[in-house]
């Protein structure tokens, strides 16, 4: 059995990390939901983190999901010491939330070394934004983003591959 | 007859309009303090400024010392006209700069309403930029000033909070410039997976910031005004000799390197990882 595989999902409220992380994992999923104090748009929120886990063959892999409100962003840098990867979830379909979603992974990019992708949820729905022009709204190159359907374990996992694919041909990793 | 009142009642907007193009001498007196500012004006630009009797000859930082008064719009104020005689003859007073009153008062103003605007897309404060692009000539005077002065920080990487403590202006003030930089792509995040993994090196210690973090959102009301003048921090900390306003640099030579922090995975795990992972999605 190999060491761990850390990997962190962020993203802003809604985006379906949650979703994405109760998708993949093979273990019942440690959440922190509260009932949300605020309008958000559904009635319970992570306040600090979810985590689910799972295997790949010999390969244990920790999901870690971030709160999505920006005043528990002190955890977002918290959740990511020692990952191995960001994915950063967007609901394509939700424009006001773009500049969070940007915010978020601004913050966690320029302070963790972690290499990141974005997964764009809700691309199938009519009233979406195109993979190129949110690439160009995020400042990141556009085979940094992926589509995912949180909901769908395959393309859960197909994100995921696309995840590692980058950090092994971009990502300075440790000596074998 | 002079112009006064307090600005509780005629807003220092309101009163640098009623100046227009006026020659006299303004005197604008803080509640709740000694803090007096004498301002020469000649045809509604500030020529001289001088505080409890220093005088402020750095243009900079008497963009400040005005900026300032029109922030927190408090105190009261006296403007005697010079008559038409006089003011065509030469000021006693020699002057230090021409700064149009109504351009600092306006520019202030716009940018508490982009502030208040453009809050919710900006930065977070700890954010770390660096430059991308070279800018053109079409970068207005304001944002221009911020680039040069913060450009030898973003060149290393710097966020909204380094440059606060280190650049004397309000944070607020410093997400909205970064945030226009942005949009101009003149910087970007410094994104610290994909360039490299040194380690974020921190700029040099605070030399002045100024008085309360924030530019926009403050609200004066009597128990704020308890707790003393609300001045730009280098009068409040040397009021009998107020040194000039420097940017320091950063140091000229830099830290050694330090150890390229690697993922906690080999490339053999992630490719063994990914050949597993292919054959689960085959597999499904």
């Amino acid at each position: 059995m190999h060491q761990p595989i850390k990997i962190v999902v962020s993203g802003p409220v809604g985006a379906g990390k949650t979703t994405l992380i109760r998708t993949l994992s093979e273990t019942e999923v440690i959440s922190t939901d509260e009932l949300a104090s605020e309008e958000i748009g559904k009635k319970y929120t992570t306040v600090a983190m979810d985590f689910g886990s799972f295997h790949i063959e010999d390969y244990p892999i920790y999901l870690f999901g971030t709160p999505g409100q920006e005043r528990f962003d002190f955890m977002w840098e918290v959740l990511c010491e020692g990952a191995v990867g960001l994915l950063v979830l967007v609901n394509a379909t939700k424009v006001s939330d773009f500049s969070m979603a940007r915010k978020i992974l601004d913050y966690i990019s320029s302070r963790v070394p972690v290499p990141y992708m974005l997964g764009i949820t809700h691309l199938d729905s009519v009233k979406s934004w195109d993979v190129e022009d949110i690439a160009n709204y995020f400042q990141v190159p556009a085979q940094l983003v992926v589509g995912v359907d949180a909901r769908d374990p395959q393309q859960g996992l197909s994100a995921l591959y696309d995840l590692f694919a980058v950090i092994n041909s971009h990502a300075t990793v440790a000596q074998e | 007859m002079p112009l006064f009142g307090a600005f509780r009642e005629i807003s220092i907007v309101d009163m640098v309009s009623l100046i227009g193009k006026s020659s006299g001498t303004l005197t604008i007196s803080r509640f709740g303090s000694e803090h007096n500012y004498l301002i020469d004006v000649a045809d509604g630009r500030a020529t001289t400024l001088t505080f409890n009797g220093q005088a402020i000859e750095d243009t900079q930082q008497a963009i400040s010392f005005l900026s300032e008064l029109v922030r927190t719009n408090d105190g009261e104020f006296v403007f005697s006209r010079r008559s038409l005689a006089k003011a065509a003859e030469p000021s006693a007073a020699s002057s230090w700069y021409d700064l149009d009153l109504a351009e600092i008062a306006s520019s202030a103003l716009t940018m508490s309403d982009e502030i208040a605007m453009f809050r919710p897309h900006f930065p977070e404060p700890d954010t770390r930029f660096v430059l991308t692009n070279q800018p053109d000539d079409s970068l207005n005077s304001g944002l221009g000033e911020f680039y040069h002065s913060a450009r030898p920080y973003l060149s290393e990487g710097a966020s909204a909070n380094d440059l606060y403590t280190t650049l004397g202006l309000y944070l607020d003030e410093i997400q909205l410039r970064l945030y226009k930089l942005r949009l101009a792509r003149l910087i970007e995040p410094k994104r610290l997976a994909y360039a490299s993994f040194d380690i974020y090196k921190p700029l040099p210690a605070p030399q002045h910031a100024p008085p309360v973090e924030e530019f926009a959102g403050i609200k004066i009301d009597d128990d704020l005004l308890s707790h003393g003048p609300l001045l730009p921090i280098w009068a409040d900390s040397a009021p009998a000799d107020p040194e000039p306003v420097t940017i320091p640099e950063p140091e000229s030579e830099s830290a050694p390197a330090q150890e390229q922090k690697p993922l906690p995975v080999s490339h053999s795990k992630i490719g063994g990882l990914m050949r597993s992972l292919k054959n689960l999605l085959l597999n499904r």
